[in-house]
């Protein structure tokens, strides 16, 4: 059931109109936004007297977020490029600890980011924690059901709107194209934290699970002519954190490897591609200093995929793509924090500038698409504790992230360059 | 060298509002290569912050009535809000209260008892919260929704401004001797309303 309501639910809504409508669809939610703010702050009020019973054994926490974009000269967000509220992010979530030593935790969310995810409601996690081991130093927790990615600098708080550094994060890292997959696994995952006085604050996790693939990611990642199904066998990570004593300075690794298969469609469906495998493996290394004012992090990361069989049986593919983004913010007044970020990333390290991939297509996919560069300035103003506004822009060279990866749709993406700016409210409790 | 630090320390505490223990905290480390002279710089700077920071007004750490530790490290504090440390010493959970994040005496907890800064409270607890890890600290609105909140909840601990602690003390003395009934149940706590816990270095 869990599989179902991750992708292949998202509540699709057809016939969407675009243009003017976004700017109503806008309102509609500022209104929702305006409502769930007051009604809130009314529950605020008459719960007084409870507030303290909401203590660590039973949470309840939530955002909602709404933006406007404006992508120019590539299909990201929509293919008509026009400015879009296909902006939302709205989650709910639950904890609740059953007995000393379990916990039951769970999140909902919608999301509305046009072409770059399916749009629609999704379980984020459904989780039991259990709290196999804890002393003054060490915590060791076992988590079963659906959890979250907690591998990389930024993949656990990447739906969270306010807890991420830009509304549109580095897309080498963080591709939208794969978020369902990437986001979290059906499956077994354990952290375990040890923090000392002398050595800092370590956090060992493993993670082993798969995440359900919907048709529509299917056609997204691979082609819209896949009629065929695509699953993924199975999805290994591991990560190890650690910050120096009273350091300022963390520092982290992370490994992955995940297998996927394709089957052809049915005889009659006149599916034009093959069964076959695919696997994918993706190491990084990140660094995060934090300071009063300033801030810096950034992440390094290589990865491998390799394709046997798809477009035709024995066909083989290795391909071994690099990138890193460095990012800085700096906090100029209490409230006000800029951001500035360059990311750059090509798909194969032999191919930097995607010659080949040209000339192996016969022309058909573009020299650009085999990067992607960005170059982003931005700010974020919280106007309260839980209420932010946030804004940026961004300068991108290449095609690289766009949907669909495999077979790209070269006749929207038809420039090297593009740009995009986008504005987004966000409250939470 | 020894002076050296001393000098940039006290200009810094000139600057800052706050002192930052991290910067001294590398700066010895890096410019103090000797272990014994490192080691009695970091002494002198923590008996002249303590100087510092007691001008200001001082941040008690409370905990509720029925917790037994009468004393913390400032690393045990920082663990326990920091949520690694999740239990008192005789294994009950413990209950973690803040005030709002842009609130001016969550601002100075952070900073002056913590030495981490509120943003990256914020990222910890935020983390937690909305990725199904783990429990944040519980958020009140006022230091008198957090005072009773830790008087309420077994095993909280909180922190308030020690003026505030002071009058709420007043008021509760006040209040037994108008209604001597009340006497009765207020005996057993014969700690006061909260426990002021002790922070060591």
């Amino acid at each position: 059931m869990l599989s179902k309501l991750k992708t292949n639910a998202a509540v699709e809504i057809p016939n969407r109109v675009h243009d003017l409508n976004c700017f109503k669809r806008f309102t509609c939610r500022l209104i929702m936004l305006a409502a769930t703010l007051i009604g809130y702050s009314a529950s605020f009020a008459q719960a007084e007297d409870e507030a303290y019973s909401n203590s660590q054994e039973f949470q309840l926490h939530g955002f909602i977020s709404q933006g406007l974009i404006d992508v120019n000269g590539s299909d990201f967000v929509n293919d008509d490029g026009d400015v879009s509220a296909e902006l939302t992010e709205i989650g709910l979530n639950a904890s609740y600890q059953l007995s000393d030593k379990f916990r039951l935790a769970g999140q909902v969310v919608y999301l509305d980011g046009g072409n770059r995810y399916s749009q629609g409601a999704r379980i984020d996690y459904a989780l039991v924690d259990w709290s196999a081991f804890t002393s003054e130093n060490w915590q060791a927790n076992v988590y079963l059901g659906r959890f979250k990615n907690n591998h990389w600098l930024y993949s656990s708080s990447r739906d969270i709107p306010f807890a991420r550094p830009s509304i549109i994060l580095p897309q080498s890292v963080y591709f939208d194209g794969f978020r369902d997959i990437a986001v979290g696994s059906d499956g077994i995952a354990t952290k375990i934290s040890y923090s000392t006085d002398d050595y800092g604050n370590f956090d060992w996790q493993f993670s082993y699970g798969k995440s359900p693939i919907s048709d529509e990611q299917t056609k997204n990642i691979l082609s819209e002519f896949a009629q065929g199904s695509a699953k993924q066998n199975y999805d290994a990570q591991t990560s190890l954190y650690w910050q120096p004593s009273y350091s300022p300075w963390r520092f982290g690794i992370s490994l992955l490897d995940a297998g996927f298969g394709y089957d052809q469609g049915d005889a009659g469906s006149g599916d034009i591609f093959f069964d076959s495998e695919f696997n994918f493996q993706f190491y990084t290394m990140n660094a995060l200093y934090e300071g009063e004012n300033w801030e810096f992090s950034g992440e390094i990361y290589q990865q491998r995929f390799t394709i046997d069989g798809f477009y035709y049986p024995g066909f083989q593919l290795d391909n071994i793509g690099q990138g890193f983004y460095v990012q800085s913010r700096y906090k100029l007044t209490q409230q006000l924090t800029l951001l500035a970020r360059y990311e750059d990333f090509y798909l194969n390290k032999d191919d930097k500038d995607g010659k080949q991939l040209e000339q192996a297509t016969g022309g058909a996919v573009p020299y650009y698409f085999g990067f992607h560069k960005d170059i982003t300035l931005g700010l974020n103003y919280d106007i309260t504790s839980n209420f932010s506004a946030r804004m940026e822009y961004h300068w991108v060279n290449g095609a690289g992230r766009l949907t669909p990866v495999v077979v790209p749709n070269t006749q929207i993406n038809d420039s090297e360059d593009w740009q995009m700016w986008a504005i987004q409210l966000m409250y939470w409790f | 060298m020894l002076i050296f630090c001393l000098f940039e320390l006290l200009l810094s505490s000139y600057f800052y509002y706050y002192i930052d223990f991290k910067k001294f905290f590398t700066f010895a480390q890096f410019h103090c290569k000797g272990s014994l002279i490192k080691y009695y710089s970091l002494v002198l700077i923590l008996i002249f912050a303590g100087l510092v920071s007691s001008s200001a007004a001082a941040i008690e750490i409370v905990t509720h009535p029925q917790v037994t530790e009468i004393s913390l490290t400032k690393s045990q504090l920082r663990r326990i809000y920091t949520m690694r440390q999740l239990r008192w010493s005789d294994d009950s959970a413990i209950n973690v209260f803040v005030l709002p994040s842009q609130h001016e005496l969550h601002q100075r907890f952070a900073k002056e008892r913590l030495q981490i800064f509120p943003y990256q409270l914020n990222r910890i607890w935020h983390k937690l919260t909305y990725s199904g890890l783990g429990v944040a600290p519980t958020i009140v609105s006022s230091e008198k929704e957090l005072i009773q909140a830790v008087t309420k909840t077994p095993g909280a601990i909180g922190y308030i401004n020690d003026e505030t602690l002071k009058k709420i003390e007043q008021n509760e003395r006040i209040k037994r001797i108008e209604n001597p009934s009340m006497e009765a149940s207020h005996q057993t706590r014969s700690k006061g309303v909260v426990n002021v816990v002790k922070i060591k270095d």
